[in-house]
């Protein structure tokens, strides 16, 4: 099996963590949002740093680890413009810069939101428990902000799977882009979870 | 006007006059810029933390104890004279105070490995800028043997 016969069922998995996640931030922002096509990929975590953006392009971002059956971590980004409008529309109360703590604390609960959305499907498609950390959050150079989160993926390993989605809030055309890193254990772990769903499905089935 | 070389996390070049090295969002990365000044050639590494794992395959250029070297090569390469050469090292931030102890610590660990490998080589270092709560860009034109680091936001509230 090619890598990306062996990718399409994580796409799969991306598909439904974008969906419950897209469900939560529509609740979160009491307005329609829709969802790019989920994409699964191995890449190396230098080339992961920047599917988000330019490197130096100043970025608001949430991070967390992700935890339990499976490691990796959960990325939010936004411009620090839709966050700011995104932090406004939500506390419904004036906020002058992207840079001030009414904003980072709003970014971080945005992001253990729809990340805690996005890892419960997750969890309970492949019967795996998952997790998120505290999130973190900073508006700042997009790489200097990855820069600590991917490191420690960095230590251990080379490539990872990376499941990458966009969400745009239809009403106030702001929109956040969503990566989940999986690390290589964790993402031979979900594979052998899906295969062992898809063979108990086709055993149902006859 | 100089040829610009852009340089990746986990990456490096070296180069002679006539050359721009630039690398930008350098977080709790370190970047190291070596210079022969009588030879005129120059280095920039991006670091992305202390130590390459033994017995590891990792991507060398991701690490300080496997980076730096490697860089020394390439240098000599070029016709540097590597016993010559001056250090400036730029970054080393910690973006997220709120967090936990690796992703806080990573920055001051990546800049005291880099202290401590330069110093193995008797490589001096000129000038520091490092630490803190927010991301760099640095650029290093050869011809001037100087590098400046540039901030994007000053105070990265998190």
């Amino acid at each position: 099996m090619d890598k990306s016969q062996m990718l399409a069922p994580l796409q799969e998995v991306a598909t439904i963590a974008a969906g419950n996640a897209a469900t939560a931030l529509s609740k979160l922002v009491a307005q329609p949002v829709s969802v790019s096509v989920p994409t699964a990929k191995l890449m190396d975590i230098e080339q992961a740093m920047k599917v988000l953006g330019p490197t130096q392009q100043v970025t608001s971002a949430g991070l967390m680890k992700l935890e339990g059956d499976a490691k990796g971590l959960l990325i939010f980004t936004l411009s620090p413009d839709d966050a700011e409008a995104m932090a406004q529309h939500i506390a419904k109360q004036h906020t002058s810069t992207p840079y001030n703590d009414v904003d980072q604390s709003i970014l971080r609960e945005v992001v253990n939101i729809i990340g805690g959305a996005a890892l419960s499907a997750l969890g309970t498609f492949l019967g795996m428990q998952l997790w998120q950390s505290i999130p973190g959050s900073a508006t700042d150079m997009l790489g200097a902000v990855l820069d600590p989160f991917v490191a420690e993926l960095g230590s251990s390993y080379d490539q990872v799977l990376v499941l990458q989605e966009a969400f745009t809030v239809t009403g106030e055309a702001t929109s956040v882009k969503m990566l989940i890193i999986i690390d290589p254990p964790s993402t031979t772990t979900m594979l052998q979870k899906i295969s062992e769903k898809l063979s108990g499905n086709r055993a149902a089935n006859n | 006007m100089p040829q610009i070389i852009e340089v990746g996390t986990a990456d490096l070049a070296v180069a002679g006059p006539g050359y721009t090295l630039t690398t930008g969002g350098v977080g709790s990365c370190v970047v190291v810029c070596l210079y022969d000044e009588t030879h005129k050639i120059g280095a920039l590494c991006h670091i992305m933390l202390p130590e390459h794992p033994a017995g590891s395959e990792l991507n060398p250029l991701r690490f300080a104890d496997t980076a730096i070297p490697l860089a020394l090569e390439k240098l000599a390469e070029m016709g540097a004279d590597t016993s010559q050469l001056t250090a400036e090292l730029f970054g080393g931030a910690s973006m997220f105070q709120n967090l936990g102890v690796f992703v806080n610590h990573i920055g001051e660990q990546n800049i005291a490995a880099v202290q401590r490998i330069l110093g193995g080589h008797n490589i001096p270092i000129t000038r520091m800028d490092v630490g803190g709560t927010s991301g760099r860009s640095v650029q290093f034109p050869i011809d001037a043997g100087a590098a400046t680091p540039s901030q994007a936001i000053k105070e990265n509230k998190t």
